[in-house]
């Protein structure tokens, strides 16, 4: 009974301030899902809506480089990936600025006859980045390797078979030759694609990218909610804890007692806004996938259960707030890089995937694509890392009774 | 040693003496360049943006030697070898690998017939579970992984066509290998420099984007700071100053939480190895402390609550990640991104333009907080 009214009380206590946490946890959410609108809109994976769109700054009218860029735009495989778009470098540099351009390239005017002797020495300079590198230049670096491979080995083709004709002594047949083989070389360049025979087989990866970075979205929103909810626990009464030590409510009951509330808030504000904006969305159709928000957010209870658990643990061993703060930076956005809240985790080595996949943030999305899929989540990780916590959390506050008696 | 300068050095060691006696503020400084240390190790381990299960169905001949030459180039693209087609195509089904490429037998011979006909037909098969546009990309880098035997044979046989018997030496294949090696065309074409010029860094794509976390960890840190200063406010340290002069002691709060974070900043950087230059990297990073430093000040001084600056600190981290250049490039057009020190800071890195931008920020916001308290005061 005595546990009872405890935690009724910590209840009313939440509901006071949830006045102040609750809108500000939705405004959390709303920017989320804006954040994670542009995040999706921007990334290399969605380029197929969004082509590449490469600038080319430099001479290229009337020589065989504008011949073989708009050769490329018409006939080759890559036009389905890459628009080439001629201009001036002032324009080139505005526009990849305003995010027009994915990139743009500066071909010096000695570019053509450096190649056409064999020399290769004036390269073109493309624009990497600006600021920090992102993925797309990665990607970019790796398509110029491409680019070089295709182009260089023609050239060895071409000079290997001039010089043999010039040591037979058949200079007369060398431009005609020289053509044909050219002829020959772009004719497969442009079908080079065809080599590979691609079988698909039809079976989805798992989760589509908008339904994985929607579960990184939606954890990241709970993991962060600790932050947001950082007045429900600063603001507690120190000295109470040894009060109820006296009234008769150990540290098990304490914690629970607050737990619980705080839990069910959590769950709340989660399961509010998903439960509105399946609503608005016809079941968060934007997904395509063909589970309903009801057994969405029925799966968000353990998931809940344990984030809510983590919070509750840092507060209790934190009581700094600049420390707590940046512990909490450390688990949901170090620890969330690791389980792939940002990229994926299939783009890290497999040690960090083990490490990434164990980690609560890494059980946490385990579960939630688990849901997500219909198969189901791991829900014994997740109880393991909710039952630690408590134990912790509980451990800390009978400390902390003990100390203060 | 003026007095000032003695009290505010007496000042300072009693907020770090604060500060430390719980011993988790130490334990989260230390957490920060370890894991990156742990980081930087990990992204020398083999990995990849795609990982691709290469499988060759002869042994010794031009599959082999083009797999070979695969694995040991450095690229995003991750491969994993298998014995055997169905290993390769079990992996795809599981989902461990996301393509697999099963290089034929005889594959010299089938590209030699493709360069005698002049017709591209497939040789390598390819397994994928679904199309996308990431392995589109890949199949280009397998394409001209294969097209330069293609080329070369191309160029055997053309010659072995023109000159035919009527060659006046007959050419061996050592000859046919030094003649197609006898102009050496430089490998690389492109040549990436930043917007402003400066050359590539060389990176690795895993921990180039650390260092943006770690200067949105400095944010959170100039934050916590403002939330700690309010939190004496409200426990009445500091009624013994009067409000309006109060803000010397948030900045000074602010010197001592964003120092030791700076130093936490310099040590995990140097632990990812990606410190370059150390005169401008101290230089940009007190730039951004600076920035941070106002930042946060005005918040606190614009938001009087300590809830309003807890419920803050989260959108704020969610609007760094996506607008500054951690992870993406996204450009707004209406200069909202300006607002976050970060920003500037990872522009900074390679423009260094942007140092200017970060001074003129420093001194505005500057300005903007003594201003706004004084306005603030004066009202109330």
């Amino acid at each position: 009974m005595r546990y009872g009214k405890y935690m009724f009380a910590q209840l009313k206590r939440m509901l006071k301030l949830a006045v102040g946490v609750f809108p500000t946890a939705m405004l959390l959410f709303v920017s989320l899902g804006i954040a994670g609108y542009y995040f999706f809109q921007s990334s290399i994976f969605t380029q197929n809506q969004n082509k590449f769109r490469i600038g080319i700054v430099g001479k290229i009218d009337e020589t065989y480089l504008g011949f073989g860029i708009s050769a490329v735009q018409t006939l080759d495989s890559s036009r389905f990936m890459v628009d080439f778009i001629p201009m001036s470098e002032d324009e080139a540099r505005k526009k990849y600025q305003a995010g027009e351009l994915t990139t743009y390239v500066m071909v010096p005017d000695e570019f053509l006859d450096s190649v056409v002797y064999g020399r290769n020495d004036v390269p073109i300079t493309y624009v990497a980045s600006e600021g920090q590198k992102g993925l797309g230049a990665f990607l970019m670096q790796e398509l110029s390797k491409v680019v070089s491979r295709l182009v260089t080995s023609s050239q060895s083709s071409i000079y290997g078979m001039q010089r043999a004709l010039v040591f037979e002594g058949r200079t007369e047949q060398l431009d005609e030759i020289t053509d044909e083989i050219n002829l020959k070389l772009i004719n497969f360049v442009l079908n080079r694609t065809k080599l590979a025979e691609l079988e698909e087989l039809g079976l989805s990866k798992g989760l589509l990218i908008r339904q994985y970075y929607f579960c990184t979205i939606l954890l990241l929103f709970c993991f962060l909610f600790g932050i947001v909810s950082a007045p429900v626990f600063l603001r507690r009464n120190q000295q109470l804890a040894k009060w109820m030590r006296i009234r008769g409510i150990g540290a098990a009951g304490q914690v629970l007692g607050e737990y619980i509330p705080y839990f069910v808030f959590l769950f709340f504000c989660t399961a509010l806004p998903l439960f509105l904006v399946g609503r608005a969305t016809g079941g968060l159709a934007f997904l395509r996938w063909k589970l309903g928000v009801g057994e969405l957010i029925r799966g968000l209870l353990p998931l809940t259960m344990m984030i809510a658990a983590l919070h509750f643990m840092i507060y209790e061993l934190f009581h700094n707030p600049v420390a707590n703060l940046l512990f909490q930076f450390i688990v949901t956005m170090g620890m969330g890089y690791v389980s792939g809240f940002f990229l994926p985790a299939a783009f890290f080595p497999d040690g960090l995937i083990a490490l990434g996949r164990i980690l609560p943030t890494g059980v946490a999305l385990d579960y939630l694509s688990g849901i997500m899929l219909g198969s189901g989540g791991k829900g014994w990780k997740l109880g393991a890392y909710l039952t630690a916590f408590l134990v912790v959390s509980i451990l800390a506050r009978a400390r902390k009774i003990q100390r203060e008696v | 040693m003026g007095k000032r300068m003695r009290r505010g050095l007496i000042w300072w060691y009693l907020t770090e003496k604060r500060l430390f006696k719980k011993p988790g503020y130490l334990l989260v400084l230390l957490m920060v360049p370890v894991l990156a240390w742990a980081m930087g190790r990990q992204a020398g381990q083999e990995a990849g943006m795609v990982t691709i299960g290469l499988c060759c169905e002869e042994q010794g001949g031009l599959s082999e030697e083009i797999l070979e030459r695969m694995i040991s180039e450095e690229s995003i693209l991750r491969y994993l070898r298998f014995d055997t087609e169905q290993e390769a195509v079990q992996a795809v089904k599981n989902g461990s690998v996301s393509a697999a490429w099963i290089f034929p037998e005889r594959l010299e011979e089938k590209l030699a017939k493709m360069a005698e006909k002049g017709r591209i037909t497939p040789v390598i098969r390819v397994v994928e579970r679904e199309d996308d546009i990431s392995l589109v990309f890949c199949r280009e880098v397998l394409c001209s992984q294969v097209y330069p035997s293609l080329a070369y044979l191309t160029y055997e046989g053309f010659v072995d066509s023109k000159l035919g018997a009527d060659g006046n030496v007959e050419l061996t294949e050592e000859m046919f290998r030094d003649f197609y090696q006898s102009v050496q065309v430089g490998d690389d074409l492109f040549v990436p420099v930043y917007l402003e010029g400066t050359a590539d860094s060389g990176e690795h794509y895993l921990t180039a984007p650390l260092r943006g976390l770690l200067s949105i960890w400095l944010v959170v840190s100039g934050m916590a700071a403002v939330l700690y200063y309010k939190r004496d406010e409200d426990l009445g340290v500091l009624d013994f100053v009067p409000a309006g002069r109060r803000i010397k002691y948030a900045f000074g709060l602010q010197a001592v939480v964003l120092g030791n974070g700076g130093i936490v900043f310099l040590m995990a950087c140097g632990a990812l190895e990606i410190l370059e230059n150390w005169r401008q990297e101290l230089v940009s990073l007190l730039l951004l402390l600076g920035c941070i430093a106002c930042f946060c000040v005005l918040l606190g001084v614009l938001i009087p609550k300590i809830e309003g600056i807890g419920l803050l600190i989260p959108i704020l981290v969610i609007l760094m990640v996506v607008l500054c250049p951690v992870f993406l490039q996204i450009r707004l057009p209406w200069g909202i991104q300006g607002v976050l020190p970060p920003y500037y800071y990872l522009h900074a890195l390679y423009a260094p333009g942007y140092r200017r931008h970060m001074l003129i920020y420093f001194l505005i916001g500057a300005f903007a907080c003594l201003s706004v308290n004084w306005i603030y005061h004066k009202r109330s």
